[in-house]
């Protein structure tokens, strides 16, 4: 067993490795799913509505933005070039991976896209683009801050200003929302003439990751200290234990985390909560 | 397509679902699950202390690989890490078996303390960049942030992928089994029967292909219109006769584009559209009928 490094160089030049038959097998290792949207825009010199497939990731939750990623040549590029402007991000079901390539063609500028793909409007509540009907969710979005990328793509932050979600999709449970929605973008797999075949994904099992005791009772996000409060306070460690690693903590960050020796009983006496070995974190505190 | 009725929200709505501890489970419907990664800097000034943080990214070229990272402005030691372009960071894949140092990392431990040492994750060198990588884990993206924004309540870090490895355990794997093991998508946070907050992630299980040829240029990706019909005359989908009128529509078409007002270019539209429609649709007779009749 061991690690292979790929330089930046080799990663773009999209490594295979000898026995590999996919061209593309080891290149996608590295490009982890992401999820797909349709991106409905206005063409802002026809006015003409322009209907495009990307990915997207988060920006923040409070409020609800999001970041697209677009080639600088593809047209809802264009619509999208402007702080204030306006456009719909549709997250497709799986029932949609037609749908869903369709805008990918080369049609010419300026023919709809949903037209040819069958797929209906829906009309939005706050922006002057609609959303396609057929996809479960909607967000209703406004450009923020748009930069460029290596002279070559821009990223368009938006803002989620109204949003639809189809009423069926609050009938199931979690893990029946994500089997159906949204698709991600897997990779690619070849075809006959050596061209790309676009592969999308879906979600399918939920898991739990593990909460308290392991952690802090507020999970994500808190700082330690709280959790070593929450293992007092259910007594996971008795006053005088949770006392002697507060005091340890404290007394680490006031010497800025620079102190080599009570860093590392800190890490341990932390480890062992995180692993739940409480009789291990006893004796650590215990026998100091 | 048979509509389903839509419940809307407006922007305060949006936000209202948003307040308190728990997002109310219709916020995460209308979100995506995101990849969970482990994302490693190096504490600054000097500090030899490394912190660990679960993130999620999202990605912004291919050429070159770069991406986007989010972290809470009030997360000051990975928002100091990594506040000056050239500060490097690696991003590593967990597992679907790595959900406790997930979570583990999910959380700030004391100034000093690395949250990898806590989640006993192995460390290892990382070639292209001074931050190490992740030895448990499959993937490491080593990255060198490029630029910084502060937005809302994040700094977003433009980060540039210099260099990566692979467990070479992975290197053969098809792409069902490793989507059914890393990375895992973080789905919701929901309360427990104490009312301790868990966070819950998916893996990809069913991958489907899109359509290829003759419903899309044989190249797959690819800009051009015209090339594609051609492909489809070689391959006999359309006659030549049909092709050249296809053809001539569209040159029509580009030389008008700018004439919003022309009947012409409208009705050029409408032909254009539906041919492409009747193409991807597979609707061959139908197509041979509409350019006959035109
Ligand atoms: C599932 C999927 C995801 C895509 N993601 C992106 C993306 O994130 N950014 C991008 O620029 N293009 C992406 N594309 C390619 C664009 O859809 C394609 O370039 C399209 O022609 C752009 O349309 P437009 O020129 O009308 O804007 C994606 C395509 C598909 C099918």
């Amino acid at each position: 067993m061991g690690r292979l490094y790929y330089g930046s160089d080799e990663l773009l030049g999209q490594p295979a490795f000898p026995g590999v038959q996919d061209p593309t097998l080891v290149y996608y290792h590295f490009r982890p799913a992401r999820p797909a949207n349709l991106l409905v825009t206005r063409d802002p010199d026809s006015g003409e509505l322009n209907l495009a497939a990307g990915t997207f990731g988060p920006l923040t939750d409070h409020p609800y933005t999001i970041c697209l990623h677009l080639h600088s040549s593809p047209h809802s590029a264009l619509s999208l070039s402007a702080v204030g402007a306006e456009c719909v991000v549709a997250l497709p079901g799986r029932d949609l991976i037609r749908e869903t390539w369709i805008p990918a063609l080369p049609l010419p500028r300026g023919i709809f896209e949903a037209e040819v793909a069958e797929l209906s409007l829906l009309d939005s509540q706050v922006v002057s683009v609609p959303g396609i009907a057929e996809c479960p969710v909607n967000l209703e979005c406004v450009v923020e801050f748009v930069r460029d990328l290596y002279g070559r793509a821009t990223a368009v932050f938006l803002k989620v200003v109204a949003a639809s979600i189809d009423e069926e999709m609050l009938t199931r449970d979690r893990a029946g929302q994500i089997g159906h929605y949204p698709t991600y973008e897997v990779d690619d797999a070849t075809n006959i003439w050596g061209g790309s075949i676009e592969r999308l994904g879906v979600n399918g099992e939920l898991l739990e990751c593990p909460g308290f005791p392991a952690g802090a009772k507020r999970g994500f996000n808190s700082d330690m200290t709280a959790w070593v409060a929450d293992l007092r306070q259910e007594g996971y460690l008795s006053e005088a234990e949770g006392a002697a690693l507060s005091g340890w903590i404290e007394e680490l960050s006031s010497a800025a985390g620079r102190n080599p020796a009570l860093r590392e009983r800190v890490t341990r006496a932390l480890a062992s909560a995180a692993w739940e070995e409480w009789d291990d974190l006893h004796a650590q505190l215990s026998g100091e | 397509m048979a509509m389903t009725s839509k419940r809307f929200f407006s922007a305060d709505e949006i936000e209202s679902l948003q307040q308190g501890e728990v997002m109310d489970p219709m916020a995460h419907a209308l979100r995506a699950p995101m990849a969970q990664l482990l994302l490693v800097t190096r504490d600054v000034p000097p500090g030899d202390s490394l912190c660990v943080r679960s993130t999620s990214l999202c990605p912004l070229t291919w050429k070159p690989y770069s991406q986007s990272i989010n972290i809470p402005l009030d997360d000051e030691r990975v928002v100091r890490n990594l506040s000056a372009p050239g500060a490097e960071c690696v991003l590593a894949e967990p597992t679907r078996d790595q959900l406790r140092e997930l979570a583990i990392c999910g959380q700030r431990a004391p100034e000093g303390v690395c949250e990898a040492d806590i989640a006993r994750l192995q460390l290892c060198k990382s070639l292209y960049v001074d931050v190490p990588s992740i030895a448990d884990c499959p993937i490491n993206l080593e990255c060198v942030v490029d630029h910084v924004e502060r937005y809302h309540t994040h700094l977003i870090a433009f980060t540039r992928v210099v260099g990566a490895s692979i467990d070479d355990r992975y290197l053969f794997s098809e792409r069902e089994e490793i989507i059914s093991v890393f990375p895992p998508n973080l789905v919701d946070d929901v309360l427990d029967a104490n009312g301790h907050l868990r966070r819950r992630v998916s893996l990809l299980r069913d991958i489907i292909p899109c359509p290829t040829f003759p419903y899309a240029q044989k190249a797959g990706w690819g800009n051009d219109f015209n090339a594609w019909m051609c492909e489809l005359r070689d391959e006999g989908y359309i006659s030549g006769a049909e092709c050249e009128l296809v053809l001539a529509w569209r040159k029509r078409w580009d030389d008008l584009f700018m004439d919003a007002a022309s009947p012409e270019r409208a009705a050029l539209k409408a032909r254009l559209t539906e041919v492409s429609r009747l193409i991807v649709q597979g609707r061959w007779g139908k197509l041979h009928d509409y350019l006959r009749e035109a």
